[in-house]
Order: structure tokens, then sequence, then C-alpha cells
């Protein structure tokens, strides 16, 4: 049977459920939110890492200019290598619908050692067959099944190839190409075909090496760089570097990140919460419990007593917040795992994270038990004669209240002095409210930032040419006779090697000419002309390699190795690039000419201009900037989606959080409300004194807390920033005014439950009530 | 007493509640005539409706059946927002605990009260008619019961209300005090010929009324008028 001190924790409950529930939210949503992105983070970690260690991911690569397939023997006989696989890639383009998709083509052994593939469906090629196998995103973007056959052009060969197979590579979980903001399976698909085939095409020899080896991956990747260095190399990098799995891991830090600074925030709050709550709970029954004791029920039994409340919070949102977490968890690494080229996801059940979230649920336990040991030491004799609340007006409240003729507005003020730990608890809900709602709302104008000067500033062409060689300004004239073109620019694009000091990046280059149609801006919106001389580099690439504005590194191209200066550090949005004029890279890389066009196009012409260039065999490809657009949205769909939840979440803490102390205050002060109302004041007038107080809550939250927002939103963007990376954390005023409008309507809405109490209340019987 | 000088008629006034399955009827059929300047005392042991009474007079809550007339107007089915008004203007409470409200001054606590109306009493006036213009801008813990009861019926006081109400305002005194307290209520009587009418359990205070309302059952048992009443330093109890 239970106890009767337990019926009461349970009917306490009932009696405040309301706040009860309000708290049991806050840290519901902590452990939610804990559990949620903690677990996503080791399901991600767990897939990313099942699937590189079933397909024997790379440990090293190197990609060469070109080399006889007969090294790869030489590079087996390094000590250390396990395994070397040679292979070629190149760039090639697959016809859909009349239309030239660019391709890359990688020719792999019958059986590969190193990066396996993961088949949907059918299986290696036979030897020397006419056979592809694509990358299922491609071919589902496209329409591509088994068994269909596909016409490859490759270096002015047509190849009509049978499709054997859809896999998914573990190099190419992410997609990246050099040069490109986003890569989509609309523009670029990635397929592996038999030796044999391309070795008809460009002789037996291969331009990429793969390996494996038996412990020290870097010493390794020197030894076969030194056993290459009468090759041209490219580029190379250990696995850890390779461009996939760095973005995927940096996505990784962010979630690892999340999973700890978004529930803290609500494990703290509800840590205060518990504490308003509970002491709230405790001075309403001092008189209770004084009698109780003076019947003989011990310090420790208040004590235990007094515990169980903030237990039960405890107990529900830490179950409830690790189911939901649990589930949530689940559906993210599908849905996240979906946006990528992976094969399957493994979303397990985390003991150790429910365990950790169930923990992280206790933390509120800490504050309700100063409450409780308070309740425990309880004067019986003084509770019995009565508590007298002692006032004392502070210079602080003195001051505010010069600002006010009105007694109602003074008691306001005074209010908010009353419990001082209370009203700091509630400004420091606002504050973390507001800082949550800002820093999603940041990202936002991040992005409407970068789009807005990618697509209304920087990029103002409309098609973007790129060249299967280089090409003269012949071409270039016979672009700009297109009836419909206003404008063409030629631009040189290279992927080069920089290096200092024996660190090695890879970065891409463009070269161009000063234009319109495409302006390179910073971070701050400012233009950079193309520099007379060296290049302009992108920041977070040159803080790495310690490179500043002025000093000479050496560029590693096709050609050789080139010294140049470094014009100025820029930090250049989104996909970081370096830029020079195009004589300068002309000279550098020894090319006379430009390998990509951008065209401005009269209204209506577009895909006429288009069809025109794609007919011409000189052109890989034409992208317009509307499909980078797309692209772009397509993949802010899930941010967007997070960004909604992060608000919701910033919002619901907000509101729980002040509704409980509004509660409290209102509950603490009912005898002295239905007495205003009893001496004739409106509830409306009474409401307006609440809201006073709320709105100086507002302000004082707001004051500290944008200050505050904006540093944790910078350091948020500083651990986001990467070489591969950059997003300028742009605030918008607007963003300022909707965070200062979203708190007070929270503010608002939390006061709302409390006018209905006072509407409601039995204004005879609480005056009439014995004050203890 | 000529109708002109009745400030307060009920006329057959009902109170019924619902309380779960039972209707619990608080008053049943109270008829009574106030005239201004009257004092009258409520009498009547506990649960015979006397706070009822007074809550409905007070415009706290609505009679279920019968007429409430104060000054001429019938303020028996009044909403919410003209129950409140009726409160602002023509009523001035005193409660058994004070209510006071703990964060305001003695001075500041009718100030309050002060705001509600166009034109109020001066409130240092009305803290000196109570004798506590010295002790104004004390908090009420640095007041003594009975100098807290007196800030509550300055409180009151200021609006210049026609009629106050008092529930038990001696009820949490003690008896020094309490004469103190009911000596104010009756010089503020008898100088500003204000209406009290003052609910309470205990018949000696009755002595000091001009018209004493024995309740029973919520049912005016009988109105005794008190031709020569005492002044409460005679009273004892």
């Amino acid at each position: 049977m239970i106890s009767l001190l337990n019926l009461k924790v349970i009917r306490d409950i009932k009696a405040k459920k309301g706040m009860f529930v309000a708290v049991t939210f806050i840290v519901f949503l902590g452990v939610m939110l804990f559990s949620s992105f903690y677990m996503s983070y080791l399901n991600l970690k767990a897939t990313y890492e099942t699937y590189y260690e079933e397909s024997n991911f790379e440990d090293v690569s190197i990609t060469l200019t070109e080399a006889p397939s007969n090294i790869v023997r030489e590079i087996k006989k390094i000590d250390g290598v396990v395994e070397a696989e040679g292979r070629l890639k190149v760039k090639a383009s697959v016809e859909i619908e009349r239309s030239d998709i660019r391709l890359y083509l990688i020719t792999l052994p019958e059986k590969p050692e190193i990066n396996k593939l993961y088949f949907v469906e059918g299986e290696y090629y036979p030897k020397n067959s006419k056979s592809i196998l694509i990358l299922k995103k491609f071919a589902d973007y496209h329409g591509i099944s088994v068994g269909d056959f596909v016409k490859v052009k490759v270096n002015e060969d047509v190849l009509n190839l049978r499709v054997t197979g859809l896999v998914y590579s573990p190099e190419f979980i992410w997609i990246v190409e050099e040069g490109e903001y986003f890569t989509t399976p609309r523009t670029l698909g990635i397929a592996f075909v038999p030796e044999q085939t391309l070795r008809e095409i460009y002789g037996d020899r291969i331009n990429e090496i793969k390996i494996i080896t038996s412990g020290d991956d870097e010493e390794v990747l020197s030894k076969c760089l030194n056993r290459l260095k009468n090759y041209n190399i490219l580029n190379f990098y250990t696995g850890e570097n390779q461009p996939s799995k760095k973005l995927l891991q940096l996505d990784l830090d962010g979630f690892r990140q999340l999973a700890i600074l978004f529930p803290s925030f609500f494990l703290l709050i509800s840590i205060f919460a518990v504490y308003v709550l509970q002491t709230r709970l405790v001075r309403e029954q001092m008189g209770n419990m004084a009698v109780m004791m003076a019947l003989g029920i011990s310090r420790r039994e208040v004590l235990y007593h007094y515990i169980k409340h903030p237990l039960a919070i405890a107990i529900v949102g830490g179950i409830a917040g690790n189911i939901t977490g649990y589930m949530i968890a689940v559906l993210l690494t599908k849905e996240y795992t979906a946006i990528l080229n992976l094969p399957y996801h493994i979303a397990e059940f985390h003991s150790d994270v429910i365990i950790m979230g169930f923990v992280a649920s206790f933390t509120p336990v800490i504050s309700g038990f100063i409450a409780a040991r308070n309740a425990s030491k309880l004067e019986i004799a003084r509770v019995m004669r009565g508590i007298v609340e002692v006032k004392k007006e502070s210079f602080i409240e003195k001051y505010l209240e010069k600002f006010s003729s009105s007694t109602l507005i003074k008691f306001s003020i005074r209010n908010l002095f009353r419990n001082r730990k209370r009203t700091a608890y509630s400004i420091f809900s606002v504050v973390a409210s507001l800082m949550l709602i800002m820093v999603s709302m940041v990202f936002v104008d991040a992005v409407d930032f970068s789009m807005d000067l990618m697509f209304n500033k920087a990029l103002n062409y409309d098609l973007d040419v790129r060249l299967s060689g280089y090409e003269s300004q012949d071409f270039l004239k016979e672009i700009k006779s297109i009836k419909g073109v206003i404008e063409a620019y030629p631009v040189l694009s290279s992927f080069v090697i920089i290096e200092k000091e024996g660190e090695m990046r890879a970065v891409s280059l463009f070269g161009m000419e000063n234009q319109n149609l495409y302006r390179v801006y910073d971070g701050s919106g400012n233009i950079h002309l193309m520099p007379p001389k060296g290049i302009l580099f992108p920041k977070a690439m040159a803080k790495n390699l310690s490179i500043v504005k002025g000093e000479k590194v050496y560029l590693l191209t096709e050609r050789g190795k080139k010294s140049i200066e470094i014009y100025d550090v820029v930090e250049i949005i989104l996909s970081p690039s370096a830029f020079t004029s195009l004589e300068e890279l002309q000279r550098t890389i020894g090319v006379d000419g430009f390998n990509q066009v951008m065209i401005s196009i009269e209204d209506g012409e577009e895909e006429r201009v288009k069809n025109i260039l794609e007919d011409d065999e000189r052109v890989l490809r034409v992208d317009t900037i509307e499909g980078y657009r797309e692209d772009i949205m397509q993949l802010m769909g899930f941010f967007y989606v997070f960004i909604f939840f992060s608000l919701l979440f910033g919002a619901s803490l907000g509101f729980a959080s002040i509704f409980n102390t509004t509660t409290v205050n209102l509950l603490e002060r009912s005898r002295e409300i239905a007495t205003l109302r009893m001496i004739g004041y409106t509830t409306k007038e009474i409401s307006i004194t609440l809201a006073v107080e709320n709105m100086i809550i507002g302000l004082m939250g707001v004051i500290l807390g944008l200050p505050l927002a904006y540093g944790m939103a910078r350091l948020y963007f500083m651990s986001f920033e990467s070489e591969l990376y950059y997003l300028p954390l742009i605030i918008y005023p607007r963003t300022y005014i909707a965070t200062i409008i979203l708190v007070f309507v929270i503010l608002v809405i939390s006061l709302l439950p409390g006018i209905r109490y006072i509407k409601r209340m039995e204004i005879d019987r609480i005056t009439k009530e014995f004050v203890s | 007493m000529k109708d002109r000088e009745e400030i307060l008629v009920l006329e057959d006034v009902w109170k019924v509640y619902r309380m779960g399955a039972v209707d619990v009827m608080a008053l049943r059929g109270i008829n009574l005539r106030i005239t201004k300047g009257e004092f009258v005392v409520v009498l009547g042991p506990s649960g015979c409706g006397k706070t009822t009474l007074l809550n409905v007079i007070g415009g706290i809550d609505n009679p279920t059946k019968g007429k409430i007339i104060f000054n001429g107007r019938d303020v028996s089915r009044l909403d919410e927002t003209g129950m409140t008004y009726h409160r602002r203007k023509n009523i001035g409470y005193i409660f058994q605990f004070f209510n006071l409200i703990p964060t305001l001054t003695a001075r500041e606590n009718v100030m309050l009260a002060a705001e509600l109306v166009d034109n109020p009493r001066g409130v240092d006036e009305v803290l000196d008619i109570v004798g506590l213009l010295d002790r104004a801008s004390h908090f009420p813990s640095e007041l003594s019961g009975g100098e807290q009861q007196r800030v509550a019926i300055a409180r009151a006081l200021v609006k210049n209300p026609p009629m106050i109400l008092a529930d038990e305002p001696t009820g949490s005194l003690d008896f020094k005090t309490g004469i103190k307290i009911l000596k104010v209520m009756k010089e503020i009587n008898l100088k500003e010929k204000i209406t009290f009418i003052l609910v309470t359990h205990n018949s000696i205070i009755a002595e000091i009324a001009d018209k004493v309302v024995y309740l029973k059952d919520g049912e005016v048992e009988r109105v005794v008028l008190n031709e020569e009443p005492l002044s409460p330093d005679e009273l004892e109890w």
C-alpha cells in the first residue's frame, strides 16, 4: 500500500500539474536532445566506420599526371604497404536524353581489394567486358537501371556500355568536386569500368594509386612520394584527409558539439526550474510540515519526502526523453544517411547513452535537494508562529521607481526584487532561450547572405560553360556571335597543389579578367579585384599553412613546380577557392587559352543558347546558374528543418521556464492579487502589472542575451569553419528584431495561464485564508 | 428612518452554492435595510452565511435570487466589470488578516487604493486619521498587527467610499489592539458618516453597533436596533 507521504507527493504534483509538467518538459527536452543527437552521432560514426572497414578504405591516395601501370608493383614492395592498386580516373560524359552529363570514369581491377564497391544491384563485371557500374544516386536521378545501355563519351571516343551494377563507393559518400559549390547527381556522375575499357583508349597507364598500409600512413605516404618523385604528383593524402571522409568528420564533430551544447542549456535551466518550484512548494507547505514534525515526523523523513518531487520529474523526464531521443536518433540517422551516398545506416540502441541521458536527467535533483534540505531544517516553533516577509528597499528599486508614478508599477518593480534568485533565474531563462533562438536564426542569415552574395552579386552570369580542352579567343568570338549572348568572359580553372615548407594543400585556382559576370566577394561583402600579380588565397587554408599576404608559395601544377606570390588573403564564402588574373594563371601553368566561359544571356534565350553550346564538340558541359541555385536549395531543405526544430526547442525552453516562474510568482502572491481585486482593481490592470514584471525580465534578458548570443554564434561558426567550407557570421537587423519579438511573444504567452488564473481566482476565499 | 436615507436594501436575497451533488443554501431570503452612516454588526456562528452576505453586498459574488439596491441602484445582476467598479467606487474592505502588500510601505499601500478613484482623500490625511502618519514609510513587516490593521482601515478610507465592509477585523488581534481598531472604526463612522458593516462571531462587539443583524442558517433571525451603543472602550471580552 502506498504510504501517506508518498500519496502526498502524488497529490502535490497533481495540484500543481501545470508547473510540474513545465519543468518535466524542460528535463525531457534536455534528455531528448542529448540522447537523440549523441545517438545520431554514434550511429553515423558507426555507419561510416563500418562502411569504411567493410570496403577496405584506402589509407593513402596519390594522384599523378600519369604513370605506367607497373609502377604499382614497385609501390607494393615499399615497407608498410600491404596492398596497392593503380587505376585511371578520367573525365567523360554520359548522354542522357540527348544531353551530356559529366561523368568520372574510374577503372577497377576484376576484384578490387581497396575501396570495394557495395552492390545494391548486380555484381563486379567480367574482365574485359563492355560493362559499366554506376553510382546508385546518379542512376536513380537519371532513371538508369541494370541492363540499360549508356553512351559514354571519353576522349573523342563513344562507348556503348551495358550497366551491370548499381553501386556505392566509400570514396564518394560525399562527392567533392573541385571548383564547385555543391555537387549533385544532376550534374556529375561516378562510374566504374574494367581496366581494359580505358586501356584501349589511353594505353597502359594509371593516374591514381590507392594503398592499404600496415601502420603509419604518413610514413608510408612519404616513402611512396619518394618512390614516385620522377612522376608529376598532382595530389596526395592519407585516408583521414580524403575530401569526402574529412567532410564527414567535420559533420560528425558538429553533431557531437550539438549533442553536448544544446542539452546543457536545458539541463542547466531545469536545475533552476526545479529549485524555484520546490522552494515554492516547501514554503507553501512549511506550516503543514511544522505540524507534522511536531507530531513526530523526523527531519530525515521530511528531506526524503521533498526530494521525491524532483526525483519524479527526473524519472519521468529521463524515461520520456530517452525513449523519444532514441526514436528521433533512428529517424535522424536514416534521413541523414539518405542524403549522402551511403548504402545502409546503423541505428543501434546505445545503452551507454541512455544511461548517460538518464543520469543527466537527475541533475535538477541537486537543486531539489537544496530545497528539501531547507525544509528539513525548519524551526518548528518559528514556523508555527508565522513567518513574516521582511522588506528592505534597495537602491536600484528606488532608482527604477523614479520612472513611474503609479503605485501599481512600483508594486511590479518591487516584486522583481522580492525573490532575487527567482528573478535571476527568469532572466537567465530568457537569456538561454534568446541564445538558442538567435543562434538558429543566424544560420538562416548566413545562408541568406551567402545566397544573396552569390546569386545577386558575385555570380551574374547565366551559363557556365566548361570546355573539353583549352580554347583561344576565336572560340570566345564564336560564342559572342551567338544570338542572345550579351557578354562572354574566359576563365581558366585549374586544380593545383599549394606547398609551403613541406605542407601541401589542394586548391581550385581560377584565372579570370576583372569583369561583371563573376566577382570575388569576401565574407564581409567587399569586392576583391583580380590581382595583376599573385593570387587571392582563401583565409582558412592560409591560416592552416601559416601563409600571409605578400609571401611566396609554390604551386605544383601538371607542368611542374612554380613560385607565386600571395597577393591577399581573403575570407571566401562557401567553397573557398583561389583567384588570380587570367594572364597570371596562364603564365604560371603554361597554358595559352582558357577552359571555361561565363556567359550572360538575353531573357528567354537561355535554353536556345544552352542547346547550341551543348551541341558543340568543344564543350564538355553547360551549367545554368539556376541549376546551381536549385541544387543548393535542395541541400538546404534538411538544414531548414533542423533550424525549425532548433527554434521550436529554444522557444519551448523559454516558455516552460518563464511559465514556471510566472506561475510560482502568482501563486505566492495570490493573496495580494486577490486583495487588489477586492479593493477594486480589474483583472486587466493586475495583468498589466504582471506584464510589466515580465517585460522588465525580458528586457534584462535581451540586454544580457544579445551579446552572449552573438559570442555563441561566433564560436559556433568558428567551429564549423574549415578549408573546405566557409560561412560568414552575418546577423541582419531583422534577426535581432525577430529574436526580440519572439522572446517577448514567449513572455506574453507564458503569462496567459496566469491571467486566466487571476480571472478565476476565488478572491473572497483567498483573502480570508490564514497566513502562515 | 426615511427611505431616502437608505444606502442598502436587500430584498429576498438567496445564494445557493452547488457543492458536488449537493445544493448548499448559504443565504435564504435575506431582507435587510441599512441606512447611511449606520454602524451595523452582523453576528452569527461559523457557517451561518455572514461572509456570503458580505460578498453579495460587496460585489464579490452575485446572489442567486433577489435584489440588492445600493444607493438606489440595483447591483445584484452586475457582470464581472460592473462588480469590480462597484467595489472600486462604493466599497472599502477591511480583512481579518490585513492583507497588506508586503513590498509596499504603509503610505504606498494606501496610495495603491487612492489611485483607483478620481477624487481620493489625502493619503497622509487618512493615515493621520488612523494615527499612523509617523509610521507611513514603514513596510508591513515593520508594523505591529494593530498598526497593520490601521493601515488597512486607511486603505479602505482613502477611496472615500460610502460603505466599508469589515470581515472579522479584530479576529487576529489581541483584546487591547482589537478595542483600538474598533475605536478607530467607530470614530470614522461617527465623524465621516461612513456606513460600516462589520461581520463577526464575537457577540460583545455587537454592543457598539447601531444595528445588530443576527444570522442563523442563512436567514436573518432578528434585527436589533441599539438605541445607546457603547463606546469600544467600554467593551470587555
